[in-house]
């Protein structure tokens, strides 16, 4: 039987080597960052069940611990909300005041000569 | 009964309105009457309005009543003209208005229009208008913006550039400046520059605003701008990359130097906030890059924000609506 199998160049064998080398290192590689992946997302998830643990406590805690209104909260609150409203009624005002302005600005054109 | 409420920017070159009902319209503000009877017979119309009698020129006397952003002092054509314009805007915006609607209307005119100006307007809107504000263009421009605290409005028109500077109350004289360094001067500018360089070629105004409005630029990197251009009936490509920035440059400088003028002329406290609050509207906005190249000229005085309004075509009319709409009954009573 002729040896042709025998007779392969060398770098034909060489480059099959090199070939099945980077797919094995590939193939190792991906493995390797799927199983991180999963490690990643297992610590994820622990993280969030304790945080929402802590969450609950906090929420239970301050289910026990919240004041009933008193004076100075009602005052605040006012205070607040007094706040808010004049700086609506600044922004308003000035606006009319713009249009007083403008009206008067009509209304001594229709009298100009 | 229904109360509709719109907004008009009479503009030089441009006209538009909004309405209450979310309709816009925008018309050449011009107007063409037939030159002879043979003319009327083709056209069919008394007049023609905005495109349609811009490509009909030939066959009519064109009249651009606001020209010089005032109206033709003492021609009646021209006050006719404008009432027509007005009164076609407001037929095709709201043609749901009936008899007995009422129609409250706020309109923009150029900053410098006179005293005689505006009231001629509320003279001829009376019969089709039942209650009108007169603003300035500019500050119908701050109103669509929201601003009515500092900021300097950079209205390029076509006739002039109208700047005006806000700081939360109706801008007074000495808060406007009014260019004759505009859209008109820029065409002519570029006009100028292509024959410079290109003696023999055939130019019109109508090729100079397409070429303007197409690749007008005063930004540092552009690719190379070649137009084609007839001479004595021949088409060639000509490159107008330097040339069409020299000219466009011409437009920006001085502009730049007056918006300096208004700035270092206001209270220094607020000067800086004036700086960085800068907006450009009017059709030269457009100009690409308009709003970096003037920060770059202001750079010399300590620099400056600026930007250019989104939508320059309505942005006075809407302006004038949002003014109408939130004006508070009371108010509209004592007009
Ligand atoms: N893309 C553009 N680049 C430069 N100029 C433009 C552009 N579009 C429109 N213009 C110019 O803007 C001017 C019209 O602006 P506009 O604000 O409508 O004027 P006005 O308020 O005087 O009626 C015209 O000179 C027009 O050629």
């Amino acid at each position: 039987m002729p040896n042709t199998v025998l007779i392969l160049p060398t770098t034909k064998s060489l480059g099959l080597y090199l070939v099945s080398g980077t797919t094995l290192l590939i193939g190792g590689v991906l493995v390797w960052s799927i199983w991180q992946q999963r490690q990643k997302s297992k610590k994820i998830q622990s993280m969030q069940n304790k945080l929402s643990e802590q969450l609950d406590n906090l929420e239970a805690q301050r289910n026990k611990t919240t004041p009933l209104p008193t004076e100075q909260n009602n005052l605040k609150e006012a205070k607040a909300s007094s706040i808010l409203q004049t700086s609506y009624q600044l922004a308003k005002n000035s606006k009319n005041d713009l249009f007083e302005q403008l009206i008067s600005d009509n209304i001594a054109l229709r009298a100009a000569n | 009964m229904s109360i509709y409420y719109i907004g008009i920017d009479l503009g030089t070159s441009q006209s538009s309105i909004t309405t209450s009902t979310g309709k816009r319209i925008s018309l050449k503000t011009c107007i063409g009457y037939p030159k002879d009877i043979i003319s009327q017979k083709r056209l069919g119309k008394d007049y023609l309005l905005g495109d349609e009698a811009l490509i009909n020129r030939l066959a009519v006397n064109l009249i651009w009543p606001l020209a010089e952003g005032v109206i033709i002092q003492d021609e009646d054509q021209a006050l006719q003209a404008t009432q027509i314009i007005l009164q076609e805007l407001i037929k095709s915006s709201l043609p749901e208005m009936q008899e007995g609607d009422l129609l409250y209307a706020a309109i923009g005119v150029p900053a410098q229009a006179s005293i005689v100006n505006k009231k001629a307007i509320i003279e001829i809107t009376k019969d089709f208008i039942d209650k009108i504000l007169i603003v300035s263009e500019p500050f119908a421009v701050a109103y669509s913006c929201g601003r009515f605290d500092e900021c300097l409005i950079v209205d390029i028109g076509a006739g002039t550039t109208d700047l005006c500077r806000m700081h939360g109350s109706l801008p007074e004289k000495e808060d406007q400046l009014t260019l004759k360094v505009a859209g008109n001067f820029l065409d002519k500018e570029i006009s100028k520059n292509i024959l410079a360089e290109y003696p023999n070629v055939q130019l019109t105004p109508k090729i100079i605003k397409e070429i303007k409005e197409k690749f007008g630029f005063v930004t540092d990197n552009i690719d190379p701008i070649k137009v084609v251009l007839n001479t004595q009936g021949l088409p060639d490509i000509y490159d107008i990359t330097a040339l069409l920035k020299k000219a466009c440059l011409n437009l920006t400088n001085p502009v730049s130097q007056a918006v300096q003028q208004l700035v270092g002329s206001f209270d220094p406290d607020f000067q800086e906030k004036l700086r960085n609050n800068i907006i450009i509207a009017g059709g030269g906005s457009r100009l690409k890059g308009i709003d970096l190249a003037i920060e770059k000229n202001l750079e010399i005085y300590g620099g400056g924000k600026v930007e250019c309004v989104q939508d320059a075509e309505y942005c006075g009319s809407v302006g004038a609506l949002k003014m109408c709409m939130e004006m508070p009954d009371e108010y509209w009573e004592c007009i």
